[in-house]
């Protein structure tokens, strides 16, 4: 089982843009302790050659008629660049 | 007429409806009941966050003079309504169940509202939930945690618990509440009411504020399940604003609810869900509640048959997994900067911590946490765990190749008191059991009450709920089971003493 130390919960906190004090990032050290456990058992399922489930594919399935998903193609496109960028 | 024989309170949803179309009552007067309601019940519950008396009686107003006119009335005419304080509302402040968003008025109505107001309902006000709908107990939250209208020291269930405890205390007929895993069914459970989550879809999230927008779905919180089907028909349909909404037309509803209750259920196949009976915990008292319910499914022609969802203790892992990388993905955009809370620093990114630390509840920073933590994991976490819900999707679809709909109980113990639970947020979690398999799957589904478990050493009389998972789209079949054993049944007709 991963185990979760106050450089991982400060680094998550920053990355959430919040802040925690001493006490906040133990708390945060024992919640993520015991539910990242409870996601670990998800290793032990099989799930070799299963798709990933699409929320927008189940819905393009029920139109009537059916339809496409309302899903662009998932490819990069031109870069913006950083001028044009509001700070 | 129901009028001479019981308050206006007691009407439901159609019943109210009926009347003032026929004009038997105005809606002025169902108005003017409800906020009295509200004003001598409400004080013990605080189900309301906010109380829009002025714009309630202005639109009661509106009904009442359409009917002099000669208009054709909607089919939720002068029925008051609540909507949980996710929906967006012009003119009346959002706040989520957040003090992040706290003072934030919307200039206009999201889908929820514009509907239903278009339909006649008169919305009273705003509803509590737990923040952001992270929660199974209304404890998440910055203001006063809602009470259960059955025994007053218990949670309502969550997140929808303002929406269920509302219409519980019959402030209200119906609710609008949303559910991404069980937050609609696992408070109406709580609360003695029904509780319907529509096929992923089906009602469109436009004017929701977005919590896990691959699982989010509005739906009803009534007294009836002929309420939840008329309800669920105003809001049924595709919505341009919503490109996850289903373009297929919306049933009649009601005929189904009118064949279970004339017809019952011959011919249909019931499948119990084995696994989940076999969890430890299951509370003895719901246990029975639930073989009763069976029993009533049986009498009114069901046949039972025993059904396996191989996958099904994966789902709260897999569910929590997804849930929290949406959820954190969706609320990076409440920075202090467009609306709600905002505190000051000296750059952009500091004024932003700033006002997400103190904008932000504890529950909800626990779900930033892990969420951001699923989404960084570099064995691939959040993609295992969307495979993991194929896996679970597919279970149902096998299962229902053998029969036409699935039950279960809708919790495993009748509830638990304030502050029981709220510092073991995974054992939390993990009572959700029951109800997230339907939203990993898309899939229908409603809890109605099924009986109660009785007073027992340091627990009062409980109310208990029947879950009922359908098909896609077949919100029909579900209802015509719900009415079914509605109809032989009279759980829904109880009032909760606390607030009688």
């Amino acid at each position: 089982m991963a185990v979760i130390t106050d450089a991982d919960i400060e680094a998550l906190a920053h990355l959430c843009r919040v802040e925690l004090d001493a006490e906040g990032v133990a708390r945060g050290r024992s919640y993520l302790g015991a539910i990242v456990g409870l996601l670990e058992t998800l290793e032990a399922v099989d799930t070799s050659g299963i798709p990933p489930f699409v929320a927008a594919e189940l819905v393009a399935a029920l139109h009537d008629p059916p339809g496409p998903t309302a899903l662009r193609e998932d490819t990069p496109g031109p870069r913006v660049p950083a001028a044009a960028v509001p700070s | 007429m129901r009028a001479a024989r019981e308050p206006l309170s007691a009407w439901t949803a159609s019943e109210t409806a009926d009347a003032v179309r026929s004009g038997e009552v105005s809606a002025l007067t169902v108005t003017r009941a409800a906020l009295d309601r509200i004003a001598a019940v409400d004080p013990r519950l605080h189900a309301w966050t906010l109380v829009d008396e002025r714009g309630a009686l202005a639109a009661a107003r509106g009904v009442d003079a359409a009917r002099a006119r000669g208009e054709s009335l909607g089919p939720l005419a002068g029925v008051p309504t609540g909507l949980k304080d996710n929906f967006v509302t012009a003119g009346l402040e959002t706040t989520g169940g957040s003090r992040i968003l706290q003072g934030w008025i919307p200039l206009r109505d999201g889908f929820h509202a514009s509907r239903l107001r278009a339909a006649g309902a008169v919305l009273l006000g705003k509803l509590a939930l737990d923040e952001f709908g992270m929660g199974s107990s209304n404890e998440n939250t910055p203001f006063t945690a809602v009470r259960n209208p059955w025994a007053l020291d218990f949670v309502p269930g969550g997140s929808s618990g303002g929406s269920a405890a509302a219409v519980a205390s019959r402030t209200i007929c119906f609710s609008l509440g949303s559910d991404s895993g069980g937050s609609i069914r696992q408070p109406a459970s709580l609360c003695g009411i029904v509780g319907l989550k529509p096929t992923y879809g089906r009602v469109s999230r436009s004017g929701l504020i977005a919590f896990v927008s691959s699982l989010d779905q509005p739906g009803p919180l009534t007294r009836n399940v002929r309420d939840a089907a008329l309800v669920l028909g105003c809001l049924a349909g595709h919505d341009p604003q919503d490109m996850n909404t289903i373009r297929a037309p919306a049933p009649d509803y009601l005929e189904a609810v009118t064949r279970g209750r004339m017809h019952g259920l011959a011919g249909l196949r019931i499948g119990v869900h084995h696994e989940a009976l076999a969890l430890p915990g299951l509370d003895p008292a719901v246990r029975a509640c639930f073989d009763a319910a069976l029993a009533a499914l049986t009498a009114a022609g069901a046949e039972l048959l025993e059904v396996s969802l191989p996958h099904f203790r994966h789902a709260v892992p897999t569910y929590y997994a997804l849930a929290s990388a949406l959820a954190a993905s969706n609320l990076a955009r409440f920075d202090g900067a467009r609306q709600g809370l905002r505190m000051t620093g000296e750059d952009f990114v500091r004024s932003c911590t700033a006002t997400r630390s103190q904008g932000f509840g504890e529950e909800v920073k626990r779900r930033l946490l892990l969420g951001t933590h699923v989404m960084r994991d570099p064995s691939g976490l959040y993609e295992r765990a969307t495979r993991v819900q194929t896996l679970i999707a597919r279970d149902y679809t096998a299962a229902f190749e053998r029969c036409d709909l699935l039950a279960s109980p809708t919790t495993r113990l009748p509830g638990f008191r304030l502050g029981e639970r709220v510092h073991d947020p995974v054992a939390m979690y993990l009572s959700d059991i029951f109800v997230v398999g339907a939203n990993l799957a898309g899939l229908p589904a409603i809890s109605v009450p099924a009986g109660f478990a009785p007073a027992i050493t340091g627990r009062p009389r409980l109310p208990v709920g029947l879950h009922l998972i359908a098909p896609l789209l077949a919100e029909p079949t579900l209802l015509r089971v719900a009415a079914a054993h509605e109809a032989s049944t009279a759980w829904h007709l109880e009032v909760p003493p606390g607030v009688a």
